[in-house]
């Protein structure tokens, strides 16, 4: 970290005060009350509560269905995200050049973030369909190419290429913003250099275009985590035969439809710490590689 | 450009193509289904052929859910938190990039570790919590029963923040990515500028005041239209935190179109009705688009 | 420093303003058709006296409204009534949170509730705990049409019938014989309880929390391998195997020539279809004695903690819910079956019982009139809702032929027993009614 311009002692605590109480309040009071579950056997409606130890985290790291949930959340995470920034990342370079279409790109590039995520899921659904969706045809010609609802493969491939369409507008927009301040002058020096487009990719964009990376790595990876349950309540509801029940799903679902709320306590501990364990990774690692000046 | 690119241009012109078909088509697919019948989806499933029934549907959610003041709602809900977000993230961004000191370290991680946890996964909590605020003003107080010792009776205040716009909006401003984005755009102001202003003799919140904010308002638009927009679209706690139709939020009250689950949806009338909530945030990116990209330069130049 | 008053005073500032002595809340699941008919008894309700106001808040679906139920009554902000689903009955029971209707209002003739509907949401010493409301059982629905292609005159009352018409209807060209979700609430609950069997020990846990899961060896799971076997042969489409996804779809589409659901999805099938939907009971195997199907649906459950008033406003609810009219017009808009004797005794009197829009009244009491037996009362198992996606979970790793299914259902009880025994743990030392 840099800048460090001003030296009050109290004056920071205030201005972060405001912010830190709402988080304390709607986030970690919230979190802290399932910690205290994930101790606890605990009935739904508050009638008793007995402590239990370390035995809910026992039968949780004990059921083969945890870890399987919790290898494809990682698995899910990292491809989710990979492959949304990678196509945003694309998509923002072709209209960083001055076309014709560039402007109405730029434009409708950014639409999907007005649809609600239940209608997303709902739409790809249909579109996606193995029978009547634009696949149709090829499964007529070769049966069984495209199938979703039974080929973990192709609903992993449904779950994702939601997601890239969900994801588009912010990681687009800032990374067509952080292309856009890029100087032309460096274009032209590079140029002149006698380096070519694909070059000055390497040389100058990618470089100059790290702070706007790492946001979106950073956002996009908790957005793949946050948002995958939106798509998995209206798309696969976990299956098929529990593949996509990703540990956000599955502690929802365990938690608040079958009421074991110390057995989605306990889960939600665990993904709190590895996701602690991610965020601490991108600042250690990834940060370091940000290069602010220009 | 520099050089010769128009091979260059063309692959770039053929990457928005496909790009504008793969944004547009889900898009198509919604207005088509909004035009059938319910029978003509009974009886075809999905077709790609248009119907003559838009303007029925329309009519039919118009008359089904409560619109005019549901949308009003959102509103409402999108602006507290677009305006509440955007003013947290200015005050901590500001503390955490512009002030030494220990501690700021800590403050960024809080904030960042919010955004990965949906609310979803805290409903039942979070409601708890906004059924009364003061819970844990409640708790510390009667910690050991000194409360009662003092006073002759334990600490019981109730603040209840249910069914009431503050309590629909503030949890949903308990998500640090707004004050993500704004660190990383404080941090690409050259330091040399609060150098000044200290050299001039300006304090701390003179500068937020009279230099930061005038030259923040780009990306502070743009969050705040970005912020208002991811309200507007939020589903599940709107519909937990609210109970009265006073307070129903758009996107919530178009479940009131869903059928049961023994029951085949009545598609076409739910799109419609997406059609309709989806339209105002469209319209606000559609003429907000370049302000928005502009600002979310991340960076001051 | 602030003092005890001053906080006090902040605190009577920003209380909620307080509710009126007459006034109370209703919570529901249904959406759609179904919401707007309980929208519409409630403002009915209220017209009709003025001593009380019903206020009816769609909670979007039976899981939210739970979930909002489970959060309010920790914070004391529960609403009166509230409507949830069949498979959480255990968990309300239990919940120490409700009281039993029966109870709440004992002048009431329970009795007159038909045999089926009672026996779901009875304590094992037969005391009704939730006034049964919307009903719905599992019946079965053909396609006229498509039948008689295939030259099928009549609906089959066996499965060895079903699958004989299946092979001919394949024959006759006809790519969908018949279709269903393989959800555990057909294939499992209601083929259990009208076959007389089990599916778990205690008789379905209506004896005790120490249930064990029995299903995975006996009829149910060679019924479940003939459904494997008759899918790969081309007689049985499953959700996934339809052009729509859903089996309900698929059915109405005419897609499909013959399904097992719920009444609740006739209303769907008659808009679609006409009268070319003909229904039944669901079919059983030969050899067996037929017995009531379960009542599926909702019911209405009185929460603890409030006041006398709200009570007596809520049991002049629940009494205007029962009477005929209601049930009537409830079944009208809904396809819902009435379930009171007197209900369906008004809708004879009337002369609806005839109405195709009333046909499953017939069709589905009639199945729930069937003989009972100790095991066909209902379901009594703890976490039963996660149950119910374990068992889909495993059974779908089979279809798609991820495992053998004698392997799959095997897996699912044990997983089952595991949860009944924390379930049995969690709630150590409660009683169950």
């Amino acid at each position: 970290m840099k800048q460090e311009i001003f030296r009050s002692r109290w004056l920071p605590w205030w201005l972060s005060a405001p912010q830190l109480i709402v988080l304390f309040l709607f986030f970690y009071l919230p979190i802290a009350l399932a910690f205290f579950w994930a101790f606890h056997l605990e009935q739904p409606f508050g009638g008793r509560s007995e402590f239990v130890g370390l035995e809910n985290f026992r039968r949780v790291l004990g059921s083969g269905e945890f870890w399987s949930s919790a290898g494809a959340t990682l698995l899910y995470m990292v491809l989710a995200s990979g492959t949304s920034i990678l196509t945003a990342l694309i998509l923002a370079l072709a209209a960083d050049r001055a076309l014709k279409l560039s402007p109405l790109a730029r434009n409708v590039f950014i639409w999907p973030k007005a649809v609600a995520s239940a209608s997303i899921g709902v739409i790809f659904v249909f579109i996606l369909n193995p029978f009547l969706g634009i696949l149709a045809p090829l499964n007529e010609i070769w049966p069984g190419f495209w199938n979703p609802r039974t080929n973990v493969t192709h609903t992993y491939i449904m779950l994702f290429v939601t997601n890239v369409w969900n994801a588009i507008p912010f990681t687009f927009i800032i990374l067509l913003a952080g292309l856009q301040a890029i100087p032309q002058e460096l274009h032209k020096a590079g140029a002149m250099d006698g380096s070519g487009p694909w070059r000055r990719l390497w040389d100058i964009q990618l470089p100059l275009l790290t702070p706007q990376l790492f946001v979106v790595i950073v956002l996009e990876v908790a957005d793949s985590l946050s948002g995958s349950f939106g798509l998995i309540d209206t798309m696969t509801n976990g299956g098929p035969g529990g593949a996509t029940n990703l540990l956000v799903y599955k502690i929802y679902s365990d938690g608040f439809k079958a009421y074991d709320l110390s057995g989605a306590a306990t889960q939600t501990v665990i993904l709190m710490a590895l996701v602690a364990c991610i965020t601490g990774f991108q600042y250690v690692f990834l940060e370091r590689k940000v290069n602010y000046d220009r | 450009m520099i050089e010769n690119t128009s091979s260059i241009d063309r692959v770039a012109g053929a990457i928005l193509i496909a790009g504008l078909l793969f944004v547009l088509t889900p898009l198509v697919f919604v207005v088509i289904t909004a035009t059938q019948s319910y029978e003509d989806f009974l009886r075809n499933n999905f077709s790609l052929i248009p119907g003559g029934h838009f303007l029925d549907n329309m009519r039919e959610v118009w008359s089904r859910t409560d619109l005019p003041r549901q949308t009003l709602n959102s509103i409402i809900v999108g602006a507290i938190v677009a305006a509440g977000r955007v003013a947290l993230a200015v005050t901590t961004s500001y503390a955490v990039v512009f002030f030494a000191g220990r501690g700021r370290g800590l403050v960024y991680a809080l904030v960042v570790a919010s955004i990965m946890l949906p609310l979803e996964l805290m409903i039942i909590t979070a409601y708890q919590v906004t059924a009364n605020v003061a819970l844990p003003l409640n708790v510390v107080a009667n910690l050991g029963g000194w409360w009662g010792a003092l006073f002759g009776g334990p600490l019981d205040l109730r603040w209840n923040l249910l069914d009431s716009y503050a309590g629909i909006s503030i949890p949903l401003m308990a998500q640090g990515s707004c004050t993500m984005i704004l660190v990383q755009f404080f941090r690409t102001i050259p330091p040399q500028l609060a150098r000044a202003a200290i050299v001039d003799g300006v304090g701390p919140l003179r500068f937020l005041w009279d230099i930061l904010l005038p030259l923040s308002k780009g990306p502070l638009t743009a969050l705040g239209i970005y912020m208002f927009i991811s309200a507007w679209i939020q589903y599940m706690w709107p519909l937990v935190a609210a109970s009265s139709p006073a307070r129903t939020m758009a996107v919530v009250g178009l479940t009131r179109l869903q059928e049961d689950a023994d029951r085949i949806p009545d598609f076409p009338l739910q799109m419609a009705g997406a059609i309709l909530v989806t339209l105002p945030p469209l319209i606000l990116i559609a003429l907000f688009q370049r302000r928005i990209v502009r600002g979310l330069t991340l960076s001051e130049k | 420093m602030l003092n005890k008053s001053a906080l006090s005073a902040l605190a009577l500032m920003v209380a909620a303003p307080v509710a009126q002595a007459a006034d109370f809340e209703f919570w529901y699941g249904n959406t759609g058709t179904g919401e707007e008919a309980i929208q519409s008894a409630c403002t009915a309700f209220n017209e009709s006296q003025s001593e009380h106001r019903v206020s009816c808040v769609g909670q979007g679906s039976y899981e939210t409204g739970m979930q909002k139920a489970i959060a309010a009554y920790r914070s004391q902000q529960h609403p009166v009534l509230i409507q949830f689903f069949d498979a959480g009955t255990l968990d309300l029971m239990l919940s120490g949170a409700v009281l039993p209707v029966q109870d709440v209002a004992p002048d009431v003739d329970w009795g007159d509730y038909i045999n089926g509907a009672r026996s779901f949401y009875e304590t094992s010493t037969g005391e009704l705990f939730s006034q049964p409301y919307n009903g719905s059982t599992l019946i079965f629905y053909g396609n006229r049409e498509l039948l008689a292609q295939a030259g099928v005159d009549e609906l089959p009352q066996t499965w060895e019938g079903v699958i004989e018409a299946a092979r001919v209807l394949k024959d006759a060209g006809i790519d969908c014989p018949f279709t269903t979700d393989a959800h555990p609430w057909r294939v499992l609950e209601q083929f259990s309880a009208r076959h007389g069997l089990s599916i778990a020990s205690r008789n379905n846990g209506y004896g005790g929390l120490d249930a064990e899961y029995t299903f995975n060896t006996g009829p149910v799971a060679e019924h479940l391998q003939n459904l494997a076997a008759w899918r790969d042969e081309g007689l049985v489409k499953l959700d996934a195997d339809t052009a729509a996804g859903k089996y309900t779809t698929a059915f109405n589409s005419g897609e499909c020539a013959m399904m097992e659901g719920s009444t609740g999805s006739y209303g769907a099938a008659f808009a679609a279809l006409g009268d070319k939907v003909e229904i039944a009971m669901a079919p059983m195997y030969e050899g067996y004695d037929r017995h009531n199907t379960l009542i599926g649906g909702a019911s209405i459950w009185v929460m603890k903690g409030h006041d006398e008033p709200s009570y007596n406003g809520a049991r002049a609810f629940l009494d205007f819910l029962r009477g005929d009219a209601q049930q009537i017009e409830f079944t009208r808009i809904t396809g819902y079956v009435p379930v009171t004797n007197s209900g369906l005794a008004a809708l004879e009197a009337a002369g609806l019982s005839g109405d195709p829009q009333f046909a499953t009244a017939g069709v589905g009491v009639e199945s729930l009139n069937q003989p009972a037996s100790e095991d066909s009362r209902g379901v009594r198992l703890g976490f039963y809702v996660q149950f119910r996606d374990i068992f889909m979970e495993e059974t779908q790793k089979a279809f798609t032929g991820g495992q053998d299914m004698q392997a799959a259902l095997d897996a699912a009880a044990a997983r089952g027993n595991d949860l009944l025994r924390r379930f049995e743990q969690t709630y150590e030392g409660t009683k169950l009614p």
